[in-house]
């Protein structure tokens, strides 16, 4: 039985994508399932031929092959008036950036910074409107009836 | 800049779709209700913005809650009194909403434009632009109005 290395989860013979999670499981220099304690299965002649991507180094991927949460960052910015929104935007470009130049490690990493930043923006306008909330709360506390 | 097609995407994905689908469709009905209910200018808990606490100045975001919640109650022409780069981003949004409800019901991500890094970076520019303009020129600043900013 082969597993899934992306979520651990059972996988199917032959299979080139993860039922569970999604994730690819073909190698793609080797074009061979990254599977564990498997080895490569026989050409089989039923399994139509995967397009292989053709010089892998040099590969440019396509824009929204990774997320850069570039919208969440733009409501960040806008809604929550967080310099951290900003941040958001510019790791959101940085994800860009490097998929042009096909470092998808490098996309990947600015694209969970994008993330931190603009849930961290948004997060500080949540606790500054909870802020205001409690101080409303106490004002009437004290201002009587 | 391009446009990044539209393409079928994986069940975790999809289920990423639905997701985010649900906490922003909860949010915004929460959000509806808490401005219909609870009028700004007659309750004092909505927050006010940082950045004009500490600077005095205004920030790219300011005049958002106001125009927002005013066209809740049908001041549809509210946004452009009080944020033009918000009601420039709003039909953006509606689209980017429409795509994720898209992709949650039918597994499909319709295409969309993809700014690029340079793209990103022009629109940091106008963000800061916008920003100095509407400290500098008096017509660009968030309309009067006595209430939160």
């Amino acid at each position: 039985m082969a597993y899934c290395n992306q979520c651990g989860e059972k996988i199917q013979k032959g299979a080139t994508f993860c039922d569970h999670c999604g994730a690819s499981l073909v190698d793609e220099e080797s074009e061979n399932p990254r599977l564990y304690g498997q080895p490569p299965p026989l050409p089989n002649a039923e399994s139509s031929p995967e397009p292989a991507p053709s010089e892998p180094e040099e590969k440019s991927y396509p824009a929204g092959h990774v997320p850069n949460h570039l919208v969440k960052a733009i409501i960040a910015t806008l809604c929550c008036c967080m310099p951290a929104g900003v941040a958001g935007i510019v790791y959101a470009a940085q994800v860009d950036g490097h998929l042009r130049s096909g470092d998808l490690a490098a996309a990947q990493e600015s694209s969970k910074k994008a993330d931190f930043w603009s849930n961290l923006a948004i997060a500080g306008g949540f606790i500054v409107g909870i802020f205001y909330f409690l101080a409303a709360l106490a004002d009437q506390g004290a201002g009587g009836f | 800049m391009q446009i990044a097609k539209g393409a079928r995407i994986s069940g975790g994905e999809r289920r990423q779709a639905a997701r985010t689908l649900a906490i922003v469709s909860l949010a915004l009905a929460a959000l509806y209700c808490i401005a219909l209910y609870y009028p700004l200018g007659q309750y004092s808990f909505y927050p006010r913005c940082p950045w004009k606490l500490v600077t005095q100045t205004h920030c790219p975001g300011c005049g958002v809650l106001r125009g927002v919640t005013l066209m809740v109650h049908g001041d549809l022409l509210a946004l452009a009194r009080f944020n033009l780069l918000a009601l420039a981003a709003l039909p953006c949004l509606a689209f980017h909403f429409l795509s994720i409800l898209c992709a949650a019901a039918l597994g499909y991500r319709p295409p969309s434009l993809s700014l690029g890094r340079r793209g990103i970076h022009a629109l940091l520019v106008v963000l800061v632009l916008y920003t100095l303009a509407r400290n500098l020129i008096p017509t660009l600043a968030p309309g009067h109005y006595a209430g939160p900013s």
